[in-house]
């Protein structure tokens, strides 16, 4: 739809504007707020101290750093092994055919309907009773099980695929595992784009898994950061804002380094037939 | 002579493309047995004992007094009501958001990429990041909101209190409510064009354009939209925990009690798991019938491709 009249134009990009100042605002507040010295008062809407030492406490008042690795070791599991699965049922239920096939797709679909927390919570109290919590394994077990979403998504953008591209390469000789490996993923750019940010996006930030699972030693990033806001400094434990909310701005960089990568595929990639209902 | 050949390839090439499906859907299966549904049902199991963590060896069978006391339990139910309440606010206030928005983000104007990007951005963030962040504007004593509402010559409110946080939690909802607006967008750009155009020379307006085309074709995203945002909101647990401001460890105001957080209190506190997996259950029925009102009432709505 496009308007066709010069005043309206403008009352569009007003409101474009003020949206984006909505979204951003409290991004900047967290930021000036984030610089003031840890004992003041707030910063309103500009900076009032330029202390970047907050950020250093944010890194060295916790064991940043570890934290991190566990992070990158739940990210390396479920990233990587979660696209792969993702991939293959989303191919298979796309363009294979063998019977059981619509029982399978029912079943992914009815995962997706069956809210996390309903197997999560029996989940954890099977594992804890079988001793195999605090480990990375619950993780690996969700990777290849793969998330009902992400299924989808593949299932539907693959479909998407000409079968005629797929015979053509039957013809010339392509076995079966050739046919994903040399037609479909390279065909698939958007689409492993799209199912990485999720995947990524969604592990960093889940708190409820590590919650669940892991001991306070073994928390990734996100966990340690914010099970308790308060900090051991010169000595007592105090809630020290400013760096909690240095903290706050140094988990969200991984997420929009991983958004600007994924971005043009995010914005315009689920528009060429992702999902479509 | 001929087709009999070439039958014979078709069959091993179906043969291939069944035993490849198989192979490929193996562990899937295998994980969906073992991992989902076994749990599963061993916790329907569990909610009909008084298991507490360390009983297991003589559990007790008590019946249907677990979903009995769902039933009489005040919290469950006042938590449920909460709950409730702010998914029927936002859930509707999300998806005019995002339509509204979706309409003027589809426009072909200068600039609409980076403006799309910044609407979305918010709900990239990490949950507990938006948390954090809102609580620190929701601060009475020099939170920014009051600020603006003190510069604005209005008496500023104690947003995390008793009496406003229910807003407050809206507010900080809705913020980060953009995620599905690149869904509309997609509806609203595979419209073709001379849809459009026919509809303006039959002397269509832009109301009657948005009415009776952008929104019909969209009605899939919007379906999709609220159901997920049915399921979301009545697990909502993070955002309220973190909008408090004091950690995970501690149990939130009465205004930012949800049922979850009613039912993770049960299980991890007070290790009544029993009780929290009747709990559970009893959410997961009415999460099912919600789907199944919705998929009734979308027959009403929803507009089919055929």
């Amino acid at each position: 739809m496009e308007l066709r009249n010069k005043a309206s134009k403008i009352i569009v990009y007003v409101v474009y504007i003020l949206v984006g100042l909505v979204a951003l605002f409290p991004i900047y507040y967290t930021f000036i707020n984030s610089i003031r010295d840890v004992y003041s008062t707030p910063a309103i809407l500009t900076p009032k101290d330029y202390q970047w030492i907050n950020f250093k406490y944010a890194v060295t008042l916790v064991p940043f750093f570890k934290y991190l690795k566990n992070s990158f070791i739940i990210l390396a599991i479920s990233v990587p092994f979660g696209t792969l699965f993702s991939f293959l049922y989303g191919y298979a239920l796309a363009k294979l055919e063998a019977p059981g096939k619509n029982l399978l797709f029912f079943l992914v679909l009815s995962t997706m309907m069956i809210p996390s927390f309903a197997t999560q919570i029996p989940q954890y109290i099977m594992f804890s009773k079988m001793g195999i919590t605090n480990t990375f394994l619950i993780w690996v077990f969700e990777a290849i099980a793969g998330s009902a979403y992400q299924i989808f998504l593949c299932r539907q953008y693959l479909s998407s695929l000409p079968n005629s591209l797929l015979e053509a390469a039957t013809i010339d000789g392509c076995s079966e595992a050739q046919l994903i490996t040399r037609i479909a993923l390279p065909l698939s750019k958007s689409l492993i784009a799209i199912v990485v940010f999720n995947l990524f996006n969604f592990n960093w930030g889940d708190y409820m898994m590590p919650y669940m699972y892991l001991s306070k030693e073994k928390f990734p990033l996100i966990m340690a950061l914010f099970s308790s806001f308060d900090y051991v400094f010169e000595g007592t434990s105090t809630k020290l804002v400013p760096v909690v909310n240095a903290a706050t701005l140094l988990v969200m960089i991984p997420v929009f380094i991983v958004f600007f990568c994924c971005q043009k595929q995010l914005v315009e990639g689920i528009t060429a037939g992702g999902v479509k209902g | 002579m001929r087709w009999k050949k070439n039958k014979k390839k078709t069959f091993s090439l179906t043969k291939n493309k069944r035993r490849t499906f198989y192979i490929i859907m193996t562990p899937f299966i295998v994980l969906f047995l073992a991992y989902r549904l076994f749990p599963m049902a061993w916790g329907v199991y569990i909610s009909f004992t008084n298991y507490s963590g360390f009983n297991m060896d003589n559990l007790k069978f008590v019946g249907l007094d677990n979903y009995i006391h769902v039933f009489t339990d005040k919290e469950a139910f006042g938590s449920l009501g909460r709950t409730l309440l702010i998914g029927v606010v936002v859930i509707p206030l999300t998806i005019i958001t995002c339509n509204t928005m979706a309409i003027l983000l589809s426009m072909k104007n200068k600039g609409v990429g980076l403006f799309r990007t910044l609407f979305y951005i918010p709900s990239i963030i990490p949950a507990v990041a938006v948390g954090t962040m809102w609580n620190g504007m929701f601060l009475r004593d020099g939170g920014v909101i009051n600020e603006i509402i003190k510069a604005l010559g209005g008496e500023p409110v104690n947003w995390l209190g008793f009496d406003y946080a229910f807003y407050a939690l809206v507010i900080m909802m809705l913020w980060g409510a953009g995620g599905s607006v690149l869904n509309n967008i997609a509806a609203i750009k595979n419209i073709p064009q001379d849809v459009f155009e026919a509809a303006r020379l039959d002397g269509a307006g832009n109301w009657k354009l948005v009415t009776k085309i952008i929104l019909p074709l969209s009605s899939t995203m919007n379906y999709m939209a609220l159901v997920t945002g049915i399921i979301s909101s009545l697990q909502l647990f993070s955002q309220p925990i973190m909008l408090s401001g004091t950690g995970m460890s501690t149990v939130p105001i009465r205004p930012l009690y949800t049922y979850m957080v009613h039912t993770y209190q049960q299980i991890f506190t007070k290790l009544r798991f029993g009780y929290g997996l009747a709990l559970t259950f009893v959410l997961f029925v009415i999460m099912v019938g919600a789907t199944q009102l919705n998929e009734w009432a979308s027959k009403k709505w929803v507009h089919v491709d055929e």
